[in-house]
């Protein structure tokens, strides 16, 4: 059994997306508020517009860092209410 | 009169115009302006600024009627101030009398900028050149407007020195060519640039500096209507000594430079995120420091000519 409950966009169909090859920028409607964001962490929010996922799950996008790397840039995106630890 | 320029008005028929319940009926781009002034100096920067402008004939819809007054009671005629006035609102403090005509152009701006919202709107300069539309988008004191100046005077065609208006639906941008605002030194070198500049009344001791405008090319007014395909965003930085450098930029962070100078984005919504999507999808992006316009003009020239 996973210990890692996983993680969630926040109201995704809210969500619109842009991406580039510099970065991507993110446009949340609730907030109305827009964030440029790198190309990996735009790499994470699309994969969970598709649904929650786990910590594994995200490990194995194309440009995944190493896990370490991976769970900080959890963290900050969720520091900045852009994604939530499921429970 | 209808249809024809201002300059085929006399002195005299224009201040009636100006003095009449409906003012001076003018087509500013897309729009028609109704202007409305007693201050000979609003007369005198028309004359010379608007002059290739055409006249709206008088059952022409208005889409914005303002009024540059000389404020109230005795101090109409001991201390004319200039007092801007749409709709019933005067959303600036009053000016001294003598910066009547640079009132009537910053109410002119706010008018456009906070009332034409089927447009998302940059603070930019806009030019356009073999069909093709270059924004130069940058905060005030950037030197975007001498370089929108410098270029307009190449025979570039000016869409707006202050404002690039995006359709929402189709993605071109609106042509609102009015003139072009300098400020302090930019006056006197822009006087100094061949293509016989034209330079309206002078402001001076503005919270600005000395300001004054210059006069848009005739062929630009009279393109008003034909609205143009974006191709390249470049964020100029003038500074004084500066060798001229200028570097791509990617479109994620060429997105938030020009919502950083958006004036109605967030108003906009989500409509707003995707005309901006689309415009920078549409562009080329650089940043360009220079320090002079003799650097800057032939590198821009030398960018926008390479095909799409």
């Amino acid at each position: 059994m996973s210990l890692d409950p996983g993680w969630t966009l926040p109201h995704a169909p809210l969500i619109s997306i842009l991406h580039w090859e510099d970065g991507c920028v993110l446009y949340d409607a609730l907030k109305t508020s827009t964030t440029l964001l790198s190309p990996l962490a735009g790499q994470i929010i699309e994969r969970l517009r598709d649904g929650a996922a786990d910590t594994a799950t995200l490990a194995s996008l194309p440009d995944a860092p190493d896990a370490e790397s991976l769970a900080g840039l959890l963290e900050d995106l969720a520091v900045h209410g852009l994604i939530r630890r499921l429970d | 009169m209808s249809g024809a320029p201002l300059s085929s008005l006399s002195r005299s028929d224009l201040q009636d115009r100006l003095r009449a319940p409906d003012g001076l009926r003018l087509h500013i781009g897309r729009f028609v302006t109704g202007i409305r002034s007693r201050h000979a100096q609003v007369a005198d920067g028309l004359a010379t600024l608007y002059a290739d402008y055409r006249l709206a004939d008088d059952d022409t819809f208005c889409d914005y009627a303002v009024e540059v007054g000389r404020g109230d009671g005795l101090r109409t005629f001991v201390r004319p101030q200039s007092v801007f006035r749409f709709e019933g609102m005067q959303p600036f403090k009053p000016l001294p009398g003598d910066q009547a005509f640079a009132m009537l152009e910053w109410g002119l701006n706010w008018v456009f900028t906070n009332h034409a919202q089927h447009y998302l709107i940059i603070h930019a300069a806009v030019l356009e050149r073999d069909g093709q539309g270059l924004i130069l988008a940058a905060p005030p004191g950037s030197g975007k407007s001498t370089l929108c100046a410098g270029l307009a005077l190449r025979g570039w065609r000016l869409l707006s020195d202050e404002l690039a208006m995006v359709g929402l639906e189709d993605g071109l941008l609106l042509p609102l060519p009015r003139p072009v605002s300098l400020k302090n030194r930019s006056i006197d070198i822009v006087r100094g640039l061949p293509g016989d500049p034209v330079i309206g009344p002078m402001a001076h001791d503005t919270a600005k500096g000395t300001v004054a405008h210059l006069k848009p090319p005739r062929s630009s007014v009279e393109e008003a209507l034909s609205r143009v395909q974006p191709r390249w965003v470049v964020l100029p930085k003038f500074e004084t000594g500066s060798e001229c450098a200028v570097q791509p930029m990617g479109r994620a962070r060429m997105f938030m430079s020009l919502v950083s100078n958006a004036f109605n984005y967030p108003r906009l919504g989500v409509t707003g995120f995707q005309a901006m999507g689309r415009l920078v999808e549409a562009c080329d992006g650089y940043t360009a420091r220079y320090g002079s316009l003799d650097q800057i003009v032939p590198v821009l020239e030398s960018i926008c000519s390479r095909p799409a």
